[in-house]
């Protein structure tokens, strides 16, 4: 068994262990990650329901079409995927999987699956299922391939080649190159099991009828108005303490705070960072908080002239003040950046990088000696969105600092979907976005952002950014097994990167996420699942 | 079909002054003395020359800069009163009042170029439209009832929406809307003209046909039109600043009521009176056209039908 | 006599359909941006927008996607919403169900509180009472609902907690009259405007009628002042104000979308604003066409009432 493998199931049976269960050897009920935690006091209690204020309506309940993190969150109820990572370690435990094994040369993971589990609608999960499933998106002959275009298995599976079913309870995967973070992108949902069943009947379908193994399984849903799922009594692992989850789509952040506060809802995130303190002196609502995986960086093309001098893009970091910038405009619901990976990312953050920061003085200095006297810059930012913070007012903050130390900056703020299309395109002098990993491994951020063989459009590496030796870091990462020699090319990375500065990394937020008080057991992660079925009312 | 906003409201604080005026004054100072006789069209007025003063001067009243370079976000959402921000600061540490003043200049602005440009070509299309009759008319007529199917918010949020946002798309998208309205209240008006003598001697005479629209039925209407506009201003502000609202209208950082309003919605449990000015403001100012408008009403003894 | 009026008045409506369809067609496609890659997601592929381009037929000459539009429409087909999944039309009439409730309750609220105070008013004219009540008119003409919302949500949902600060039903759901707290304050804000205009053409309208010779002359042969009110003044004082509620049903239709904002009341405004937001091209042409036709049908309907209630009008040729 390779390394990574073996510790994290030695860890997965510690959290199971220390939640009371034996790791499940069978049909047994299964390790729930922190199933602990909510059981410290007099026990959860059944019934209830969590109402659940989310900023968007779920764009899809087609776990496999999900594409963004607020829809994933709630496709997480009612799915369950292959493996999870643990809430508050780096860590990958199982789920549908209980085991997995890398092959000796790296080019195919056997994975265990769990017996026992049933879809919502009855249909038993085994091999043939997953094959089904993870089919679904890799073979062009499947016959649910024409759903959707698989967004989040083309960013991060497509290495594997095919999936071969060798017991009833076993498959197989078989890549095509070797691909170390590969456990890591299965916890994301194109590895969630969908029934086969439902598959073939609804097709399509699945995107309003979903039937999955999870703790919640579908009732009803008004879109735009409200969604509600209900206690899959016969979950596999622990079942869900409320009798419904129900997520309210409200968009406007001010009326999400004015829906908690008046018991509309129990649950919700993204408050207006002003807010925060409001909610805080309320005796009835509750604040938990964790950095996050987020950065918020401003992207340099390499495509406008002065931004191809290195001078020019190290001035533009040192112009700005983090700190004012995340206790002012921010209230402190940010935290100064340094890289791209914060703190959230634990031993894989180079401890040596540079602050750059809040040095107006050497920054002039730097575009003197790039010979660069004005310079007039475009910067587009959206209005608002997904991961972005408070663009506006960050934006015109760094308006004003830049003005400081004579970079002329216009603001050119988009409309969410339309500045998406120009930003994936690369299609700026200089623009902002926050951007979260679905994982905790560093292969995400290295790769798709800065790796030269991720230009746009194929890839989201919109500032245009090459450097032969960052590559191969890089791609080290992606491909070597060993700990070791991915945290050493990851940190040497990290450096090239913040010595180049093709993005200027300014905060990382810190995730907020807000509940009234009689809501308990709820243990925050570092992504954006949350463990819906430990949440009970008290 | 009745026009559809409210705010071009028939005033009635007094019934119509037809009081027979003595032959020695002039008809000017007979509509200022018919004008005057309502105080709060007086008081509607000044509160507004007040705020028109105040915007058109912001350049050179001593005022913080509305969209400071270096923001000073130590100081942000200071209320009332606080000391170097008279009215207190926004949520980046910006001068409220000078904001204010300055965004006044863009709503009023937004309110009153919107209206003017409903106004001209609405006049144009109900002028030719009345005068020519036939099918000039009927294909106004049609034009004109097509437009007035759409309820005007929504229709102007779909052209901003389309053409992008901004407050000239903005202006020009509430401008499109309310054009049917003014072409309506022109052409009635010169349909009735029309068969009156001074027109038809005009044409007797073999006046040109320029020359009887913009000599005889144009001055005919114009009491009518500066009636109508006053108080279409105030609805085209509205119309404006909510389009700001909605985030289609004017964009950052420059300063105007409505955008105001809506980012000042996100702190107002911290800071109302960033939220709650700019609202006042727009209240006062729509309030006072229309007391503007009624007074010219009475002044010109011109009534808006129904 | 009326019913050839009806049918000449509805073939009337036929080509202001065609118009209104026109017109929103040609809005939408100045929009900027390609439909295709925002509904394809960020990173697709370009074999997959070019799928969706196919898919939609957004790749055809614009007559042929107008004239493909307009025949759908005619069908009842206002195509498929991109973000939704279901038929525009479907989502629409849901949708349009909750504006319609949030309309009808306020202008309910505005017909009954403007004619109750144009009546006191009137009655009272040039009194204190109706300076005051005309001032407080026009000064509710003059509020933009999108402040007064946010005002009446601070003060009644967040200060006094009485009613709920936005949505339209509880989360679980106990029987069809719980909505009446969630309706209350959207209701009150989309009101006020019409009420203050509808009480001033109340007003307006029952003092020009109570000075006209018959009801002089009603009162010189001696009847009471109350039954000369109800009896003679009101009914034909009401003539007018019956066309201007007429026309506010149309404002209240078009002014929703800002107060659905405000209160996220799910109805056809907001889910128009929100289609604009995501781009859903089908969703926001069907939504608008819809509330166009619903406008043209609210007219229709006023003008037919109106012949009914006033017996001087009787429509021939133009």
């Amino acid at each position: 068994m390779e390394t990574i493998s073996r510790r994290t199931f030695l860890a997965a049976s510690a959290a199971a262990a220390s939640s009371g269960l034996l790791a499940a050897c069978g049909g047994a009920p299964a390790a729930q990650p922190a199933g602990s935690t909510g059981q410290t006091t007099a026990g959860p209690r059944r019934g209830g329901a969590i109402v659940y204020g989310s900023p968007i309506d779920p764009l899809t309940l087609d776990a496999h079409a999900v594409s963004d993190n607020y829809t994933r969150r709630v496709a997480y109820a009612i799915y369950d995927p292959l493996v999870r990572e643990s809430p508050d370690k780096t860590e990958i435990l199982p789920a549908l999987a209980e085991r997995w094994e890398q092959a000796s040369d790296g080019m195919s993971w056997t994975l265990s699956l769990r017996r026992g589990v049933k879809f919502h609608d009855g249909t038993p999960f085994n091999a043939e299922a997953a094959k089904f499933n993870l089919d679904r998106q890799i073979n062009p002959d499947h016959p649910n391939n024409k759903d959707g275009n698989w967004l989040f298995y083309r960013l991060f599976l497509t290495p594997i080649a095919s999936v071969d079913v060798v017991d009833e309870y076993t498959i197989r995967l078989n890549l095509k190159q070797r691909y170390a973070p590969l456990m890591n992108y299965l916890t994301t949902n194109p590895s969630y099991m969908i029934s086969p069943k439902a598959l073939r009947e609804l097709g399509k379908g699945v995107a309003d009828r979903p039937v999955g193994t999870g703790p919640f399984r579908f009732s009803s849903w008004q879109k735009g108005q409200q969604l509600t799922l209900e206690r899959n009594p016969e979950y596999w692992g622990q079942t869900a303490y409320a009798d419904q989850l129900i997520v309210r789509p409200i968009p406007d952040a001010q009326s999400r705070l004015l829906a908690l506060q008046t018991g509309q809802i129990n649950f919700t995130v993204d408050l207006p960072p002003d807010s925060v303190d409001i909610v805080r002196g309320d005796s009835r609502l509750r604040v938990q908080q964790r950095v996050s995986r987020q950065h918020w960086a401003i992207q340099l093309s390499q495509r406008f002239q002065p931004f191809t001098d290195q001078r020019v893009r190290q001035a533009i970091s040192l112009a700005l003040d983090r700190t004012a910038l995340t206790r002012d405009v921010l209230r402190g619901t940010g935290q100064p950046a340094r890289g791209p990976f914060s703190p959230a990312f634990g031993e894989w953050v180079a401890r040596d990088l540079p602050a750059n920061d809040n040095q107006p003085d050497r920054a002039r200095q730097l575009l003197r000696e790039a010979g660069v006297d004005t310079l007039d810059v475009r910067f587009l930012i959206p209005s608002g969105g997904t991961g972005m913070q408070q663009p506006v007012p960050m934006a015109e903050f760094i308006q004003g600092k830049l003005a400081a130390v004579g970079i002329r900056v216009t603001l050119d703020v988009q409309e969410f979907a339309a500045y998406v299309q120009r930003w994936n395109a690369g299609d700026f002098q200089m623009s902002a976005r926050g951007i979260s990993s679905v994982t905790f491994d560093p292969d995400n951020y290295l790769n798709s952002l800065f790796n030269s063989i991720n230009f746009p459009p194929q890839g989201l590496n919109a500032a245009f950014y090459r450097n032969e030796k960052f590559d191969e870091l890089a791609s080290t990462v992606r491909r070597e097994s060993t700990p070791t020699v991915r945290r050493n090319a990851c940190h040497e990375a990290q450096r090239i990167l913040m010595n180049d500065m093709p993005w200027v990394f300014v905060d990382h937020e810190i995730a907020m996420w807000y509940h009234a008080a009689e809501v308990n057991g709820f243990v925050m992660r570092d992504n954006v699942e949350v463990d819906w079925n430990l949440l009970y009312l008290a | 079909m009745a026009d559809a906003k409210p705010t071009v409201a028939p005033l009635a604080l007094s019934t119509r002054g037809t009081q027979a005026s003595s032959a020695s004054v002039s008809p000017r100072a007979q509509a200022w003395r018919r004008f005057r006789r309502h105080p709060l069209a007086v008081a509607g007025t000044v509160v507004l020359l007040t705020i028109v003063a105040l915007a058109l001067a912001a350049p050179v009243l001593p005022l913080a800069n509305p969209t400071p370079m270096e923001l000073q976000t130590v100081n942000r959402l200071r209320p009332v009163g606080w000391p170097g921000y008279l009215l207190g600061s926004d949520e980046l540490g910006r001068d409220l009042l000078s904001r204010l003043v300055w965004g006044g200049r863009t709503s009023l602005l937004a309110g009153i170029g919107a209206a003017l440009l409903s106004l001209v070509p609405g006049v144009a299309l109900g002028l030719t439209a009345g005068y020519f009759r036939g099918w000039v008319d009927s294909a106004a007529t049609h034009l004109i009832d097509i437009v007035m199917a759409f309820p005007g918010v929504l229709l102007a949020i779909a052209i901003v929406a389309a053409a992008g946002p901004g407050l000239t798309n903005a202006m020009v998208a509430v401008a499109i809307v309310g054009i049917p309205l003014y072409a309506r209240l022109v052409r009635g008006h010169v349909l009735s003209l029309r068969e009156r003598e001074f027109i038809q001697a005009a044409e007797a005479l073999g006046s040109s046909t320029p020359r009887i629209l913009f000599r005889h039925l144009l001055p005919n209407c114009l009491p009518l039109i500066i009636v109508a506009g006053t108080l279409d201003v105030g609805a085209k502000l509205i119309a404006t600043a909510s389009l700001s609202f909605l985030g289609l209208g004017t964009q950052a950082p420059q300063p105007d009521w409505g955008a105001m309003l809506a980012t000042g919605r996100q702190f107002f449990f911290v800071a109302p009176h960033v939220a709650l000015l700019p609202g006042l403001l727009i209240f006062l100012t729509v309030v006072s056209f229309n007391l503007l408008g009624e007074g010219l009403q009475e002044a010109l003894d011109s009534r808006l039908p129904l | 006599m009326l019913s050839a009026f009806l049918l000449r008045r509805l073939l009337a409506t036929v080509p202001i359909a065609v118009g209104v369809a026109t017109i929103v067609f040609a809005v939408m496609r100045f929009v900027p941006g390609d439909p295709a890659a925002l509904l394809a997601g960020p990173n697709a592929s370009d074999d997959v927008i070019r799928a969706i381009r196919a898919e939609y037929g957004l790749d055809d000459p614009l007559v042929v996607q107008y004239v493909r539009w307009l025949g759908r429409l005619v069908r009842g087909d206002f195509g498929e919403s991109i973000f939704l999944r279901r038929p525009v039309l479907a989502e629409v009439l849901d949708r349009f169900g909750n504006t319609a409730i949030l309309g009808a309750a306020s202008l309910a609220l505005a017909a009954a509180g403007g004619i109750v105070a144009g009546i006191l008013a009137a009655t009272r004219a040039r009194s204190l009472v109706d300076r005051l009540v005309m001032f407080l008119a026009l000064c509710g003409v003059g509020l933009p609902v999108f402040w007064t919302g946010m005002v009446l949500i601070v003060i009644f949902a967040v200060q006094l907690r009485w009613l709920p600060p936005q949505g339209m039903s509880p989360p679980v759901r106990q029987g069809p009259f719980d909505i009446v707290p969630f309706l209350i304050l959207p209701a009150v804000t989309l009101a006020l405007p019409s009420l203050a205009f509808i009480a001033r053409v109340t007003r307006m309208s029952m003092v020009e009628v109570l000075q006209q010779d018959y009801i002089r002359a009603a009162r010189a042969k001696g009847l009471a002042g109350h039954a000369v009110l109800w009896g003679h003044a009101l009914k034909n004082a009401l003539i007018p104000v019956v066309t201007i509620v007429g026309a506010q049903a149309g404002y209240l239709l078009g002014g929703a979308v800002l107060v659905e904002y405000v209160f996220g009341w799910p109805g056809l405004g907001l889910l128009i604003v929100n289609g604009i937001n995501s781009r859903d091209y089908p969703l926001v042409q069907g939504g608008i066409v819809f509330t166009a036709f619903v406008f043209v049908i609210i007219n229709l309907f006023v003008d037919v009432l109106y012949t009914r209630i006033d017996p001087r009008i009787r429509y021939g040729g133009r």
